[in-house]
């Protein structure tokens, strides 16, 4: 009796193996988290990642943009399992100095990143480095631009502004001739593209928001954001400005020809020339960012690894395959962002590709843009950087339209910089 | 002497409700159905190119209008986050339904006791409860979030269903505790004589008294569920578990959403719900009022 039931135990246990199948043959699972920008692009190069990787698996959770960086401090800290992530320019120091993430050097073959830095865009480098470590490789990079509709500009005998006094005189000229409010702004103190963009129009005029030290200068009245924001201002009280509270917004606001001027990400310059949606597809052009340097704020969203994922070998052997399927060489899915969306790129072999400046052409001007990239400058993000944000961009919100003073505005958010600074550098 | 309404008047005070809320459906409508190109052209007549359906077919069915395909169009306006709508109707309704169930399982009983019964703790306890909806909801999501991720219920309906149970007891318990106290005390007192237990009088006597309150208290906290947006988007880990506040927020916020394909999904995520509010919401205003005027 007893031998009959060791037997179908044992013939059990073995049975239950075999269905089970060995422990060391079941896939390894990542978690990537995203936010939902073109899922379906997404998951089509997960299972194209998928399918060349066999054993890896990959499930993509997304959250919305405005909630993306909260929603993944709460992975972080709730110990929630996430392997690969997006990072962005302005939270990778935070989350650096959190040990939330580690930098790819910990977890790729040595050698391999060096590499594949010779073809990254000097801003993007640098806004995925941290004290000398590279944390991401490129999803996307791109340059603030200023936008204009190429026909109306043409109809009403202007030309391209390349002044900020220029833009106001250009605007004022439509106002005149009955356009309402010839300027979008994407206007929501939410978003740090609020912010971003701001710099992006002082980095025309040749401003440096801080010092060497890091420290803020942008209110020293003969600074370049001073400046920008008294011109903000200005054209807010000349009702030159159409606020809209989101980019998603603009792209149809300026396809009602009901304007001439937006200072949007490039993608959104692809969005708005889009023949398949837009009646106005094709009207739209990039110009250099008025101001006497023309030029402009460049960033990068990447792909980062996790520090947990970093500190497991098996995790981190399948999360490096990962992020250098989705940002190594050959480019693939870099190369299929830009043909496919019309994302910027961090790797510049791309501009010499014709799968991509082909595609490109249609909607922008290839050699205006590869200039802006060439003088385009990464911005100064700190681990301070997005704590400062939240506080000077209703600052900045009110300052614009009158609610208060530029001077006061800017000494308020120098202030405020300055004993952060303090305070961290201390740490 | 009866005064008359004026009819003109009455009209008019209608036909501004009307605008203001039916209105954004009729617009949401008309731009589900209108490519871009047309809606957002000056120059061109609203319906120069008559109606198409072909947002809607790609929501259902994935199959991309056919202005995608053009010469020199690109993809940058299309997303399959519109695919998720209809999908996420029926999770909101899965996740709505179970939270209302357990809100009357639980709310129900706990509002009869506090009506009717004298018990250690009773008032700090019924102030606890009907005070805690004032603790701002974004204070809660970091401690509920870990809180589930430690028993292993983030990313399920699970986790989602009992935090939305949890944030609507409060008003269940109170509404219905109203309704309990307002019995007369001699049904009970009968019941009592009879050799009622407290749960025979609750299920036998004031359950199906209140039954009509019973079923309006289920339905607002169906409604609380049903459009709860800050849980549900932290909750939720992908599409499979997605309600539809989150879906729409993600539609609402991103470039890649063309306008049409916005108004798409908002026309189908409107419609359910209007049918359901059509039905009920009179049920739910009638006996509501209702249960607070009789004694």
């Amino acid at each position: 009796m007893n031998i009959t039931r060791r037997l179908f135990a044992g013939m059990a246990v073995a049975g239950a193996a075999m269905l089970g199948g060995p422990a060391w043959a079941e896939d390894l699972t990542l978690e990537f988290v995203v936010w939902n920008y073109s899922l379906d692009t997404i998951q089509d190069n997960v299972r194209q990642f998928e399918a060349a990787n066999p054993g890896i698996k990959v499930k993509v959770t997304d959250y919305t943009w405005p909630d993306y960086q909260d929603s993944l401090i709460l992975r972080f800290r709730g110990n929630t399992q996430t392997d690969v992530i997006y990072g962005g320019q302005d939270w990778l120091p935070a989350w650096a100095a959190a040990g939330f993430v580690a930098p790819l050097e910990d977890i790729a073959p040595k050698g391999t990143v060096d590499d594949l830095k010779k073809d990254i865009a000097g801003f993007a480098l640098s806004d995925m480095t941290y004290k000398g470590k590279l944390y991401g490789l490129p999803y996307y990079a791109d340059t603030i631009s200023f936008v204009y509709n190429k026909k109306i500009l043409g109809d009403a005998g202007i030309a391209v502004p390349q002044t900020w006094e220029e833009v106001t005189a250009a605007a004022e000229k439509l106002k005149a001739g009955g356009m309402q409010r010839p300027i979008v702004y994407e206007y929501n103190q939410e978003l740090p593209n609020f912010f971003d963009a701001f710099v992006a129009q002082s980095y025309g005029r040749g401003a440096e928001l801080f010092d060497a030290e890091q420290k803020a200068v942008f209110n020293d009245p003969q600074n370049g954001a001073f400046q920008q924001l008294e011109w903000l201002a200005d054209a807010f009280k000349k009702e030159l400005v159409q606020p809209e509270t989101h980019e998603s917004k603009i792209i149809p606001a300026m396809n009602t020809g009901k304007h001439a001027f937006t200072i949007v990400y490039n993608y959104v310059l692809a969005a708005l020339n889009n023949k398949g949606d837009q009646p106005r597809a094709g009207e739209f052009a990039l110009a250099p960012m008025p101001g006497q340097a023309h030029a402009t704020l460049g960033f990068s969203k990447f792909y980062a690894v996790t520090a947990k994922t970093a500190a497991d070998p098996k995790r981190a052997e399948a999360a490096w395959k990962f992020i250098n399927f989705m940002a190594g060489k050959p480019y693939t899915v870099a190369k299929r962002w830009a043909g496919e969306k019309g994302l910027g790129f961090g790797q510049l072999p791309l501009f010499d590709d014709p799968a991509v400046i082909e595609p490109w052409a249609k909607w922008i001007d290839v050699p205006t843009l590869s200039k802006q990239v060439a003088t385009a400058k990464a911005g100064t993000w700190t681990e301070w950087s997005a704590v400062w944000s939240a506080y000077f961009r209703p600052l900045l919100a009110k300052a614009m339209v009158g609610e208060a003073s530029v001077a006061d505005t800017m000494k308020d958010g120098a202030e405020r910089w300055n004993t952060l600074r303090e305070q961290f550098v201390k740490q | 002497m009866k005064r008359r309404h004026n009819p003109i008047l009455t009209f008019l005070f209608a036909g501004l409700i009307l605008l203001f809320t039916g209105g954004p459906v009729v617009l949401s409508l008309i731009g589900s159905v209108v490519p871009d190109r047309i809606l957002l052209n000056s120059d061109a007549g609203l319906f120069d190119e008559g109606i198409n359906f072909e947002t809607y077919r790609y929501v259902f069915t994935g199959e991309l209008p056919s202005g995608y395909l053009t010469e020199g169009a690109n993809r940058a306006m299309i997303s399959d986050a519109a695919r998720q709508v209809p999908r996420s109707l029926w999770n909101s309704t899965v996740v709505a339904f179970a939270a209302m169930v357990l809100n009357l399982l639980l709310g129900a009983p706990a509002a009869f006791l506090f009506a009717r019964y004298a018990f250690p703790g009773k008032k700090i306890s019924f102030l606890f409860l009907i005070l805690s909806p004032l603790v701002p909801t974004v204070a809660l999501v970091t401690p509920i979030y870990m809180s589930l991720q430690a028993v292993g219920l983030v990313g399920t309906q699970l986790g989602i269903i009992l935090v939305h149970t949890a944030k609507a007891l409060p008003f269940t318990v109170l509404i219905l505790s109203v309704f309990f106290r307002k019995m007369p005390a001699e049904l009970f007192e009968a019941a009592m004589l009879d050799h009622c237990s407290r749960f025979q009088a609750f299920t036998r006597i004031a359950v199906p008294l209140a039954l009509p309150s019973i079923g309006a208290t289920g339905l607002f906290a169906f409604m609380l569920s049903y459009s709860e947006y800050m849980f549900s988007m932290v909750l939720s880990g992908d599409a499979e578990t997605r309600p539809v506040s989150v879906v729409m927020a993600a539609l609402a916020r991103n470039t890649d959403v063309s306008w049409s394909l916005l108004n798409t999904g908002i026309f189908i995520a409107i419609v359910p719900t209007l049918l359901l509010v059509a039905l009920i919401w009179r049920f739910v205003v009638e006996d509501l009022l209702g249960g607070s005027v009789k004694g």
